[in-house]
């Protein structure tokens, strides 16, 4: 069939995302990495009502108030993050002024800078002389307590739901929904004379118990999924239809012995029967071609591939045949028959250099005669189980695609279990792309990590 | 079904989008129906699908496919529906599926999944086998997983005295530094002794061992009282309290030691595999109220399905 073409050609693709590259975990720390607010704009302040000072951690009210429209507001540097659970600031009232017209919130990029934040649309603010709290108009709703001097009060943002909240010398005031799509700025505002705020980006400890409150909202959220029901026994029948997919036949033999054995019993998953026996389509041919791999015995793997699925490498420049010969090579040099290894290149592996999609897999191999200690090498990784494994879910990937009876050969080479991974993935991502990037990213890594460290 | 509507949806997004900009520009193409001051300006479904009739997207269907025209134009109209339902984005079979494998999944991420659940679920010989074929390390000494699996399956059983031992054997501090896990398995013990018939020896049992733990705790006495109530019914199991005989009790007895081993060696006393499925349901409940997509249904076959029509 012309579909076991394609196959080579799909997994081709598949493998530059598996195992040949290797997980790069900075790289997943670096994608969340933001700028951070560390102090107060002075560029973008409202002029002439109020003075920053050297730190650009504190600001004054110098002049009288007249009107609404000679408020001293003054933005962070940058706005607050977004790639993350919650966002969180905090002021010090060190002095209530006239009138005690402070403010605290968050505004977008444009906002007018002689407004009270909350006055305007794209704003919202809680205001110290009334408790109000206002959201894109000019009249308040009652939110909470007033604040003055020697108040600490908090701004905060909780991506997850979309909320801004507020606190109050460590004590949560309330929250409201967030309608701002957009990036919003730590805000302060100042409005009668002598008012006087210093303003804590996290240079310091907050009065608030933030990381509380991040675990405290994770929890919850935590709390939500695991009500869910899970039909009965659906994850035993993910881990057996696993252990058929990737031929761990011994794995799979104890896994049943001991599940029929378990008490109280457990019926053994309830799939029907012709799903089963497609599943474990070729499960002893598979299991054989892994263990030849595992052992570094390619020259045998090819035999058994020649007699058993002549199909899969009767074209000797397919991506499959490639990954044979690459590991070939790797094992040559693993043992130390260097000359050997570039005969073997030479004969097997120099016509794959024309093959855009190989080539970078291939320099990566050859690179390993660069090193006089190839396993201490940067590309050291490939002499490990690791490549073997690579190469031998391979193998097994083609074994399957060969089942008549699978419907689509994508499909048939993934199993359940990264089936359900890659939706979840998907969806997670899809969601936050939907908010705009906001939140924290889903990495399944790290849902992962917390396996091992108990806690 | 799906495949028609599958054929349908591009064709019909393009006549949507073009729509839904014209709609914002205030071209006279769209007639648009002019909602409630506050609201986005609405689009009349019927000049999509009729667009789409005019444009050949249903003759197209039928013509090279063969499916029935009415079926077709049926199929156009549910489509269209939900295309406009809201504002919720579609995302195609064939959008959703290059989003799928743009996830990296590492093998060795799932053999540490699968390694994790044989563990945490006891299937010690399992685990072995699977670190000789896989090569994934189990990260906990496989001895321990047997003698946890014997303390379960003693206490199943009913032979408290003898798990006790074992917990003991295995860690003392588990039970030295959890009273109430350990009045859990005393209480066994005692329901035990009623459950045989044995008056005498748990009257002696509640009085010398239960009784002065009751002292120093509430709720201790109230479950001693509710359990010595076994002795004052001719059939146990039939009165208020016989709950205490089911097999139930022993099974919840079991779950909190096995948890408690699983926790005093640092080890998650449940599987993550349960954990990311029910994320999984989550996840996509969250998702849909915000786009339309394949959805896994049915976690045993992890099979795409399209959006309900």
């Amino acid at each position: 069939m012309v579909s076991n073409q394609e196959t080579g050609v799909n997994y081709s693709i598949e493998l530059s995302t598996l195992g040949l590259n290797r997980r790069d975990s900075d790289e997943v720390e670096k994608e969340d990495e933001e700028e951070v607010p560390t102090h107060l704009n002075t560029i973008n302040s409202s002029g002439g009502f109020l003075v920053v000072s050297t730190d650009k951690l504190s600001v004054q009210y110098t002049s009288v108030n007249l009107h609404g429209h000679d408020v001293g507001v003054i933005q962070a540097n940058c706005p607050a993050p977004s790639r993350r659970l919650v966002y969180y600031f905090e002021i010090f009232v060190k002095n209530a002024g006239a009138k005690g017209q402070i403010a605290i919130g968050f505004s977008s990029e444009h906002f007018k800078m002689r407004r009270q934040p909350g006055w305007e649309a794209n704003s919202y603010g809680y205001h110290g002389d009334d408790g109000f709290l206002y959201r894109g108009q000019g009249k308040g709703e009652s939110f909470g307590p007033t604040f003055t001097s020697g108040d600490t009060v908090g701004g905060g943002i909780n991506y997850a739901s979309q909320e801004c909240f507020f606190t109050k010398n460590g004590e949560l005031v309330g929250k409201l929904y967030k309608d701002v799509k957009g990036p919003l700025y730590p805000t302060i505002a100042v409005h009668s004379q002598n008012e006087e705020v210093n303003v804590n980006f996290g240079q310091k400890p907050f009065v608030f118990d933030i990381k509380a409150f991040a675990l405290e909202e994770r929890l919850k959220q935590q709390m939500t999924i695991e009500k869910i029901s899970l039909p009965l026994n659906v994850s035993h029948g993910i881990v057996r239809s696993y252990l058929i997919h990737y031929g761990y036949q011994d794995t799979l033999n104890s896994f049943d012995m001991a599940s029929r054995s378990t008490l109280p019993p457990i019926p053994v998953a309830q799939e029907n029967g012709s799903t089963e026996q497609g599943d474990g389509y070729a499960l002893g041919h598979r299991k054989i071609l892994r263990q030849l791999i595992r052992s570094g015995d390619i020259d045998a793997a090819f035999d058994k591939l020649r007699e058993w699925y002549p199909q899969i490498v009767q074209d000797d420049n397919s991506t499959i045949c490639f990954l044979l010969h690459c590991q070939k090579f790797v094992e040559l040099v693993q043992v130390g028959e260097l000359e050997g290894a570039v005969r073997y290149a030479r004969v097997e592996l120099a016509k794959f250099f024309e093959n855009a999609s190989l080539v970078a897999i291939l320099k990566t191999c050859v690179a390993l005669l660069a090193y006089e200690d190839p396993s201490k090498s940067p590309v050291g990784y490939l002499l490990g189980m690791g490549q073997r494994e690579v190469v031998a879910d391979a193998v097994n990937a083609m074994v399957l695609s060969t089942n008549p009876e699978a419907k689509d050969s994508l499909s048939c080479t993934r199993s359940h279990l990264e089936k359900l991974l890659r939706q979840l993935s998907a969806c997670c991502l899809e969601r936050r792309a939907l908010y705009g990037g906001q939140g924290e990213a889903f990495h399944l890594q790290r849902v992962l990590q917390n396996v091992k460290g108990g806690k | 079904m799906t495949e028609i509507s599958g054929l349908l949806v591009p064709g019909l997004r393009r006549i949507f989008r073009r729509f839904q900009k014209n709609a914002t520009s205030k071209l006279p193409e769209a007639k648009v129906v002019a909602g409630n001051r506050h609201r986005k300006p609405r689009i009349r479904y019927s000049l999509i699908w009729k667009t789409a009739l005019k444009e050949g997207i249903v003759d197209s269907l039928i013509e090279f496919h063969g499916f029935e025209r009415s079926v077709v134009i049926s199929l156009l109209l549910i489509v269209v529906d939900q295309l406009g339902s809201a504002s919720k984005k579609v995302i195609t079979r064939e959008e959703w599926e290059k989003k799928l494998n743009d996830v990296k999944i590492m093998k060795d991420d799932m053999n540490k999944l699968v390694m994790n659940y044989l563990v945490t679920e006891g299937y010690v010989e399992a685990a072995e086998r699977f670190k000789m074929e896989s090569g994934t390390e189990p990260h906990v000494d496989l001895a321990t997983i047997t003698e946890r699996m014997a303390v379960k399956k003693a206490l199943q059983c009913g032979n408290i005295e003898d798990a006790i031992e074992k917990v003991n054997d295995l860690n003392p501090e588990i039970l030295d530094t959890n009273p109430q896990l350990f009045f859990l398995l005393q209480q066994q013990k005692l329901i035990e002794m009623i459950r045989n018939g044995k008056t005498e020896e748990a009257l002696e049992f509640a009085q010398e061992e239960l009784a002065p733990r009751g002292e120093e705790n509430q709720s201790f006495l109230e479950e001693l009282e509710k359990t010595v109530a076994l002795l004052a019914f001719e059939n146990a199991s039939d009165c208020p309290v016989g709950g205490l005989l089911d097999i139930s009790q022993r099974l919840k007895t079991a779950n909190e030691v096995n948890a408690a081993i699983l926790t005093s060696q640092s080890h998650e006393k449940d599987p993550k595999l349960p954990s990311l499925l029910k994320m999984l349901i989550w996840a996509q409940n969250q998702l849909d109220e915000k786009a339309v997509y394949p959805h896994i249904n049915n976690l045993s076959t992890a099979m795409l399905e399209d959006p309900a029509i």
